[in-house]
């Protein structure tokens, strides 16, 4: 998967994820507004981890989401940790 | 002291290093069994006994010392060091949380230990943080692993007296001060055989879960109790279980656990949050005898929608195992049989609402918490006039047994009042007082609820637990509501905060919506809710441990009732 399209599909499943749990949310206008201020419980928090998990296929902190506590924020830090594993696997 | 065994449990755990050397005594998982860590008997013994020279050679014996681990190994060779050598281990959370991080430093100025035991990591972490919080840390020993296993040989390390005080349980507790319950070696035996007993675990079953180490539950039931009985204690860090709640199956499957347990929101989260696209094909619980449920109020309906979710899986409805207990009891009173599963009454609401029991086909349902255990006595008294109850009545639980704590750290008031507590007429006590309320049927408990939850209505006894549950069930709601009463002048109103999905806030107005509260809590129960608060997810105040903040709670709805004094509420 390239970076576009695994940017593409974080945004994807996380974006689902808040609109199940806040059903008729816009989730467009609060990409940058912090989960706790949509309400999320820190069970949520734990929960958008082990989606990133799912998309990147390789296994992350559990508390990630309280770190980078937004959806860009946690986007953009899943990416850099795919570009990490990646060049820690690179040959030479 | 029938039944309870002269020996202290570190001893009785190391003795399996002489029969079993080899075997498997605690296994962490962080994620897949690839990733396990393994301590057999044998190391179990060299590294408990190695870091038990060290504290005694510290002149710890006899004192407190704070334990701040992340979930792992360390914490129970720590553990079982202290409680080998006679030191006086104090268990606490290891948060970032500022918060969190808060209540461990008004435990440790109320503990006041001697030293602080954590990992090489988070030692100094723990060490900046107290300095935050004001703690003269100056005075305290700060061990880490490496300074706990420098050793010379000790000979004269000996064993501890059943008498003597063995370790400190802080209770997560609802209200701001914290309480330190002190437990005995000879309470941890005598309950360690309580819990041997009413689950019927064998001599090296295999047992664990995701439950925190430093908790009642997790830390008598989850880790101590495999141990005693020589067995192997499985177990991962509780986020790792939040994170992917497929993990604690796996664990049970894959190492063939007999027992487990949680409290009824482990359960909740497995249905909710594994999808039924998952693939769960290679997950076989059909092992698993003893599904322990407790640690907070049992729902039926969370123990029926899991038994179909996974009873494919081979999970046998018949293995839910409601149990109650309490740090004040060390941890078990009453639960299970085996294979009895959920048993429910159904009880009249008027009589209930009045503390009697009258069985009716539709009412108020109540889950039975199993069996008292044989090695406790329990009481239904009447909370206000200290009187036995008859069959017929609902009152509070009162407890006795080898299991019962002999009190609270420093904090005698409390400790006269809820550990030494006597029946109006009988010279039997004293007995604890749990502040749970229920009653006994066929030697069984049901617990009703709380007294300080209790709230009397004209009459009548409201359950907020109840009303809770109607206003999380109204498909507007977000799942979350507190109910609680307030006094104005000399009328008791009855207030309920009820956190509303964003989507209906944006189109239906408060109004409305308080309206909608008021018909649903009318229909269920019979009464008026007299404050409806709409809340936003998330907005009502919870402790850490997820427990509602009552007091804040009042405030929330003395400030809606200020606002709207002047109209209808």
């Amino acid at each position: 998967m390239s970076v576009d399209e695994l940017e593409s599909s974080l945004h994807s499943e996380i974006g689902s994820y808040i609109t199940n749990k806040f059903p008729g949310i816009d989730v467009e206008g609060i990409r940058d507004s912090s989960f706790s201020g949509l309400g999320l419980d820190s069970l949520g928090h734990v929960e958008l981890s082990g989606i990133v998990e799912n998309v990147l296929g390789t296994a992350v902190q559990p508390d990630i989401a309280f770190n980078y506590p937004t959806i860009n924020s946690l986007v953009n830090h899943a990416l850099s940790l795919k570009s990490e594993v990646e060049e820690a696997h690179e040959p030479g | 002291m029938k039944g309870i065994k002269s020996i202290c449990y570190a001893h009785q755990v190391l003795s399996f290093a002489e029969s079993t050397p080899d075997k498997a005594a605690c296994i962490f998982q962080v994620r897949s069994p690839e990733s396990a860590c393994t301590l057999t008997y044998g190391e179990l013994r060299k590294d408990v006994i190695a870091r038990a020279e060290m504290l005694f050679s510290l002149g710890l014996k006899g004192k407190r010392v704070a334990l701040i681990y992340p979930p792992g190994l360390d914490f129970v060779v720590t553990f079982l060091a202290c409680l080998y050598s006679g030191v006086v281990a104090v268990p606490l959370n290891l948060s970032r949380n500022t918060l969190q991080f808060q209540r461990v430093a008004l435990v440790i100025r109320e503990a006041d230990p001697s030293a602080v035991l954590s990992d090489d990591q988070n030692l100094p972490i723990i060490r900046t943080a107290l300095e935050k919080q004001n703690i003269n840390t100056s005075e305290l020993f700060w061990l880490d692993n490496d300074s706990l296993s420098n050793t010379e040989q000790s000979d004269s390390l000996e064993p501890p007296q059943l008498e003597d005080l063995a370790f400190i349980q802080y209770t997560s507790g609802s209200t701001s001060t914290p309480k330190g319950v002190m437990v005995s070696h000879k309470n941890i035996v005598a309950n360690q055989e309580s819990i041997r007993k009413a689950c019927g675990h064998k001599l090296g079953f295999m047992g664990g879960g995701w439950l925190p180490q430093f908790h009642d539950m997790g830390l008598i039931g989850q880790m101590m109790q495999p141990l005693y009985m020589g067995g192997t204690y499985v177990f991962m860090p509780p986020m790792n279980f939040i994170q992917r709640p497929r993990r604690w199956l796996e664990m049970i499957s894959h190492y063939r656990f007999v027992s487990s347990a949680a409290p009824n929101f482990g359960y909740e989260h497995c249905v909710k949050a594994i999808s039924d696209r998952e693939d769960l094909s290679g997950i076989d619980l059909s092992c698993w005898k003893v599904a322990l449920n407790g640690s907070e109020p049992v729902n039926d309906r969370t123990m029926a929608a899991f038994s179909e979710r996974f009873g494919p899986y081979g999970f046998y409805p018949k293995a839910f195992f409601p149990c109650y207990g309490m740090a004040e009891t060390t941890l078990f009173v009453s639960g299970g049989g085996i294979g009895n599963g959920v048993k429910t009454e159904t009880l009249d609401l008027d009589q209930f609402q009045q503390s009697k029991r009258k069985p009716a086909p539709t009412g108020a349902t109540v889950v039975s918490c199993g069996s008292v255990s044989e090695d406790f006595r329990v009481k239904i008294v009447n909370p206000y006039s200290a009187v036995s109850c008859l069959e017929s009545e609902i009152g509070e639980v009162w407890i006795q047994g080898d299991g019962v704590a002999s009190g609270y750290w420093k904090n005698e008031d409390k400790t006269q009042e809820i550990f030494g507590a006597n029946i109006i007429g009988s010279d039997d006590g004293p007995y604890l007082r749990t502040g749970d309320l229920g009653y006994l049927s066929e030697g069984e408990l049901f617990i009703t609820g709380r007294i300080k939850e209790l709230i009397i209505m004209r009459g009548r006894n409201i359950y907020p637990y109840d009303i809770e549950r109607t206003c999380n069930e109204m498909e507007q709601g977000a799942g979350s509501t507190a109910v609680t009463s307030v006094e104005a002048g000399t009328k008791t109103l009855l207030c309920a905060i009820v956190e509303i999905r964003k989507n209906v806030l944006i189109n239906t107005s408060d109004e409305d919506l308080k309206l909608l509260v008021r018909s649903r809590v009318m229909d269920a129960h019979d009464v008026n809710v007299d404050v409806v608060v709409i809340a936003r997810p998330g907005d009502i105040p919870r402790t850490t441990s997820g427990k509602l903040k009552r007091a804040e709670c009042r405030k929330m709805a003395l400030a809606q009732l200020e606002e709207v004094s002047e109209g209808s509420l």
